[in-house]
C-alpha cells in the first residue's frame, strides 16, 4: 500500500488500538459489534496458520466464485468469511500484513479476531451448505454456479462487464481481471447456463432452514435494441430458472443490475418472481460519478440513474428498491472530496433526496484492491464509516423505509442495515 | 455480572413441559416486553437456549439489543408453587450451522407451518428463588418490620 498518496482529512484523527474504543465512545448508539465489523471490513484480515488449520472444507465455506478479488491479489482456498456472535457476517478478504489487518487466530480453543496481539471477539467460519459437495448434470461444481453466504444464495451468472470493453469500468472494480482468473484458474464459465442455475438452486433449497433470500448480480451488458435489453433478457432467463424451484409466484430475491428503463423493470417484475431491485450508483455525487464510473455515466448518466431508481419504486414498491455505494471512494485521490466532513455531508444530502422519494442507500466499505484503477489508495477512517452507517440508518427511520431485502440476513455487507435490527416496524 | 452456576432444581424445572417459562426483555429505551417462551431449555454448557421463531418480533429485537449493549434479560420459570428467576445475558444468536439446523428441523417436525429466526444462547448470571413460601419465610425472618401486625396478633 502506498503511503505517499494524500488522504482526505479525517473526521477525528485517531490511530492504533485505541481507535475502536474511541469510535465506540463517540457513537454510543452504534453497537461495538457493528463498529468492529466495519473496522474489519475496512482493514481486512490475515489468517494465521493455526486459524487455517481449523478450516475444514467439509464443514466450512471456502472461497468459491471469486467474482471480486482479495486485497492480497491471490486466488486460493481460504475461508469465505466470518460470522459474528450476533448472527451477522463480516464480508472481508485476506489482506497483506503490512496493511495492518485484523488477525484471525486460534485462541483458547476458539477462533478469534486479534488486534494488537489481544483477542477481542470470537468469530466462526461460515458453515458450508450441503450442495457445495455436488455437481450439476453438466459436470460443473455447484459451488461455482451459486455461492452461499450464511443465509443467502448468490448467483453471478455473467462475469463480464461491457463497460470495460471501452475502458470505462468503475475505478474501484476488478470484476473483469477476476473473470479472467476465474476462467483460467477455476474453470468457471463466464456465462452460466440457466439449467445449471436451476439445478443448483433446487439442490440448495433442499437444505432445511439455511437460506432466506437469493441475490442475482452480474456485469452490465449494454447490448440490445435498447441499451441493456440483453442484460434484462438474460436476467429473465436466470430468474425464471430460479423460480422453477418455488411453489409461490414470487420469492424473496434481489437483483443488483444496471439502472434499467421502466419498461425493462416492468418486464422483470411481470415475467419473473423478482421481489426487489438494486442499481448501484456507487458514489453519490455527479462529478465523482463521472470520474469513478465512466461507463455508467456515459450510458445512463447520474441524474437519469437516480430517476430510474425512483421509477423502480413504482414497480417494486417502497422498501424494495435501493442503491449501493462503495463508501470511501468519494474521498479517493485526486478528484475526491478533500475532507471526510464534506464527503459525509454531501453523501447524506444525496441519500436523503433519494430516501424522500422511496429509495434507500446502503454502503459497503471500499476495499482498495490490486487490479483496480484505485489500487494503492486508502479507504476512509473508521469514524467516517460509523457516522455514515448512523446517517443512512437514520434516513430510513425518518422516511419509514424498510430494508428487509438487504439486511443482515439477506446481505450482511452493510453496517448501516445491521442497525435496522432494532427498528420497530 | 459473571456467569453463575444454576440451582440443581432448575434443570428439572426447565425440562418439564408443565413448567411455565416467561422471557422478559427490554428495548434500548427501557420499554419492557414479556412473552411466554416454552422453548427455553438448557444446553450442555449450562446456557439457556431460546428458540425465537419470528425475526420481526419484539423479543428478537430486544435480544439483539441485549447482546449488542450487554443488557440483561430475565427468565422466570414456575411449576406449581416452585419458581425461580434467572437473570442472564444473551451471548450468541445462531442463524446457520449444525445446531441451528437441528433445532429448525425439530421445530418444523412439531409445527410444520413454523419458522425459526434464531437460536439464542443466554448465559445465566444470577439466580433468585421466587417460590412464594420460601420468600415469605425469608422476609419474616430477615425483615420483621414488613409484616402486618394482625398476622402476629393472638
Amino acid at each position: 500500500m502506498s503511503t505517499a498518496i494524500a488522504q482526505a482529512t479525517p473526521l477525528h484523527p485517531v490511530q492504533g488500538a485505541s481507535e475502536l474504543a474511541s469510535v465506540c465512545a463517540r457513537h454510543p448508539d452504534v453497537p461495538r459489534l457493528v463498529v468492529l465489523k466495519t473496522d474489519v471490513q475496512r482493514r481486512g484480515v490475515h489468517y494465521t496458520d493455526r486459524a487455517l488449520a481449523l478450516l475444514d472444507p467439509e464443514r466450512h465455506s471456502v472461497t468459491g466464485t471469486h467474482i471480486f478479488g482479495a486485497r492480497d491479489g491471490r486466488i486460493a482456498p481460504r475461508p469465505e468469511s466470518l460470522l459474528l456472535r450476533d448472527g451477522s457476517s463480516i464480508i472481508t478478504t485476506p489482506t497483506p500484513l503490512e496493511q495492518r489487518p485484523y488477525v484471525v487466530d486460534h485462541v483458547d480453543g476458539r477462533l478469534a479476531l486479534v488486534d494488537g496481539g489481544a483477542p477481542i471477539e470470537e468469530v466462526e467460519y461460515w458453515p458450508r451448505p450441503d450442495y457445495y459437495a455436488k455437481r450439476t448434470r453438466s459436470g460443473l461444481p455447484m459451488k461455482f454456479v451459486v455461492s452461499a453466504r450464511p443465509q443467502r444464495l448468490n448467483v453471478f451468472p455473467y462475469r463480464h462487464c461491457h463497460f470495460w470493453n471501452d475502458g470505462e469500468g468503475c475505478l474501484f472494480c476488478d470484476i473483469v481481471p477476476q473473470l479472467r482468473k476465474g476462467k483460467d484458474d477455476l474453470g468457471i464459465p463466464a456465462r452460466l447456463d440457466p439449467e445449471d442455475v436451476r439445478e443448483t438452486v433446487a439442490e440448495a433449497l433442499r437444505e432445511p432452514g439455511r437460506f432466506v433470500g437469493i441475490c442475482i448480480t452480474a456485469g452490465s451488458n449494454t447490448r440490445g435494441a435498447r441499451p441493456f435489453d440483453a442484460e434484462v433478457d438474460y436476467y429473465v432467463e436466470i430468474l425464471r430458472a430460479i423460480g422453477a424451484s418455488f411453489r409461490t409466484p414470487r420469492f424473496p430475491s434481489q437483483l443488483i443490475g444496471t439502472a434499467f428503463e421502466p419498461a425493462q423493470l416492468e418486464r422483470l417484475r411481470r415475467e419473473t418472481g423478482l421481489t426487489s431491485y438494486t442499481a448501484d450508483l456507487e458514489v453519490l455525487d455527479e462529478r465523482l460519478f463521472s470520474w469513478i464510473c465512466p461507463g455508467k455515466a456515459r450510458w445512463v448518466g447520474y441524474r437519469e440513474w437516480k430517476e430510474r431508481l425512483v421509477r423502480a419504486v413504482d414497480v417494486f414498491g417502497r422498501g424494495r428498491v435501493d442503491t449501493g455505494i462503495v463508501a470511501g471512494v468519494e474521498l479517493a485521490r485526486p478528484h475526491g472530496f478533500a475532507t471526510e466532513e464534506e464527503g459525509l455531508r454531501r453523501t447524506l444530502d444525496e441519500a436523503e433526496e433519494l430516501a424522500s422519494r422511496g429509495v434507500s442507500t446502503v454502503f459497503i466499505v471500499w476495499s482498495p484492491r490490486p487490479g483496480t484503477a484505485l489500487a494503492g489508495q486508502r479507504n476512509a477512517s473508521l469514524d467516517y464509516y460509523v457516522a455514515l452507517a448512523e446517517g443512512l440508518h437514520g434516513l430510513r427511520a425518518r422516511y419509514g423505509l424498510p430494508i428487509d431485502f438487504d439486511d443482515y440476513r439477506h446481505c450482511g455487507n452493510h453496517p448501516d442495515t445491521d442497525l435496522s435490527r432494532l427498528l420497530r416496524p | 455480572m459473571t456467569a453463575t452456576s444454576l440451582d440443581p432444581r432448575i434443570p428439572a424445572l426447565l425440562a418439564d413441559a408443565a413448567t411455565v417459562k416467561i422471557l422478559a426483555t427490554s428495548d434500548r429505551s427501557g420499554r419492557p416486553h414479556a412473552t411466554v417462551a416454552p422453548s427455553i431449555h438448557l444446553d450442555d454448557d449450562g446456557r439457556l437456549v431460546h428458540l425465537e421463531r419470528l425475526e420481526s418480533s419484539g423479543t428478537q429485537r430486544n435480544l439483539v439489543a441485549s447482546l449488542w449493549f450487554d443488557r440483561p434479560v430475565a427468565v422466570t420459570v414456575q411449576r406449581g408453587a416452585e419458581a425461580f428467576e434467572i437473570v442472564g445475558v444473551p451471548v450468541k444468536a445462531l442463524v446457520a450451522g449444525p445446531e441451528f439446523r437441528r433445532q429448525y428441523e425439530a421445530l418444523r417436525a412439531r409445527a410444520p407451518e413454523d419458522d425459526l429466526a434464531a437460536v439464542w444462547l443466554i448465559e445465566p448470571r444470577e439466580v433468585t428463588e421466587l417460590t412464594h413460601d420460601v420468600r415469605r419465610a425469608r422476609q419474616e425472618a430477615e425483615r420483621p418490620f414488613l409484616t402486618h401486625l394482625d398476622r402476629l396478633a393472638r
